[in-house]
């Protein structure tokens, strides 16, 4: 294990992300390596530093009070939105799946366009116009079905999954591709025919 | 015994309002405190905070996922990048100046003003300057994991990239701030050595 990699685990350490066994791997190591065992505890001081020393923030009486002031009776709650909430679901899903066909269809490359281009759009579709609306952690479970959705799309663009993620892998526009996206391209794709 | 953000939507659910109102409070410091430290003054903050749970509440029937805390702060994050592009200046920020610096390093730094009037210590305000210092992409992971205490899966959730690239960006945070407060827990450190 390198240490590179062992400084990535002692801030996941910190925030209880590590399974036990890369947990005791880590304590392994900072028992023979003393450079990343002053990260660690340095990184572990600047937190703890600013964590107690941030200046304290509060929101204002009034702000606290409009808000509790809107809070609906939950019987209520259903009437803020206009249909009740499965319908609209069901039309979000219909929205994105249209938002999501369409973009294929106007996406589809040519020779000259790239993989990555496309896929990054694809994904940029999904990922945030598609969601926009979508606005909820529920949207982590509909992400991934629309992430499910693209990678139908991309598979049958020629597009082949990646069993690791290459962290280095960014679209043109240097953005890192996102987590989920773990796709290359298939080499020598076949001409498309002109219907 | 402290109720669970889970067992308070379903009380909000069955018919209790106050519960909704307890999840604020649970939660007003935290997210109050990513949101101020990633704008610009205790106003828009504010107006940010009440946003949030307008949104909440606008969407708190669709809501059936297990992370309440993650959802909050990735409506705050959002809300403050789409305030932050339209505030977006039409000269470029990476345009350099006669003298070589950019045109973003002579914008003053977000946040509270130094002799904001709140009250804050001079530590408190050495801290807030140099986490202001950060590029923001830094200084909201750095925020998330320290204000918000969210883990780094879900900072990574909430900006939307790999868990490496928020890792990454934590460790050029961090790399950041230490020679800046390497001389403040230096000196908090020998003061609680120091016996009264």
């Amino acid at each position: 294990m390198n240490c590179d990699e062992m400084k990535r685990r002692i801030l996941l350490d910190s925030t209880g992300e590590l399974s036990p066994r890369e947990s005791e791997e880590l304590q392994a190591h900072l028992a023979t390596c003393s450079d990343c065992r002053q990260t660690a505890e340095e990184s572990a001081r600047l937190v703890s530093l600013a964590g107690e020393n941030l200046p304290a923030a509060d929101p204002s009486p009034a702000t606290l009070a409009k808000i509790r002031a809107r809070i609906p009776e939950p019987a209520a709650a259903g009437n803020v939105l206009s249909f009740p909430g499965w319908p609209v679901r069901t039309l979000a899903y219909a929205a994105v799946l249209a938002i999501v066909a369409g973009s294929w269809f106007m996406l589809r490359p040519s020779p000259r366009v790239s993989g990555a281009v496309n896929m990054a759009a694809i994904m940029a579709m999904v990922s945030e116009d598609a969601l926009e609306e979508i606005d909820t952690l529920e949207a982590a479970d509909e992400e991934a079905r629309l992430r499910s959705l693209a990678d139908q799309l991309l598979m049958m663009e020629g597009f082949a999954e990646e069993d690791t993620f290459d962290e280095d892998w960014s679209t043109p526009s240097g953005e890192p591709v996102p987590t989920g996206l773990r796709w290359r391209k298939m080499p020598a794709l076949p001409e498309r025919t002109r219907v | 015994m402290t109720e669970t953000d889970r067992e308070l939507l379903a009380r909000y659910k069955q018919g209790d309002p106050a519960a909704l109102g307890l999840l604020v409070d649970k939660y007003r410091r935290q997210l109050f405190g990513y949101i101020l430290s990633m704008t610009g003054g205790q106003d828009e903050a504010d107006e940010i905070f009440q946003e949030v749970w307008y949104r909440v509440i606008r969407k708190i029937s669709l809501y059936r996922a297990k992370n309440f805390r993650g959802w909050i702060m990735r409506i705050a994050h959002n809300i403050i990048i789409d305030r932050a592009r339209r505030r977006r200046p039409t000269v470029s920020l990476d345009a350099e100046r006669e003298d070589g610096q950019s045109m973003g390093e002579m914008l003053p730094a977000d946040g509270p003003a130094p002799s904001d009037g709140l009250g804050r210590t001079d530590l408190e305000r050495h801290i807030a300057r140099a986490v202001d210092t950060l590029p923001p992409e830094q200084k909201e992971v750095f925020l998330l994991r320290v204000r918000a205490e969210l883990p780094f899966r879900e900072i990574a959730a909430t900006q939307r990239v790999s868990i490496n690239t928020a890792l990454a960006r934590m460790q050029y945070a961090l790399a950041k701030l230490r020679p800046l407060l390497k001389q403040d827990y230096e000196e908090l450190e020998n003061h609680v050595r120091t016996p009264v």
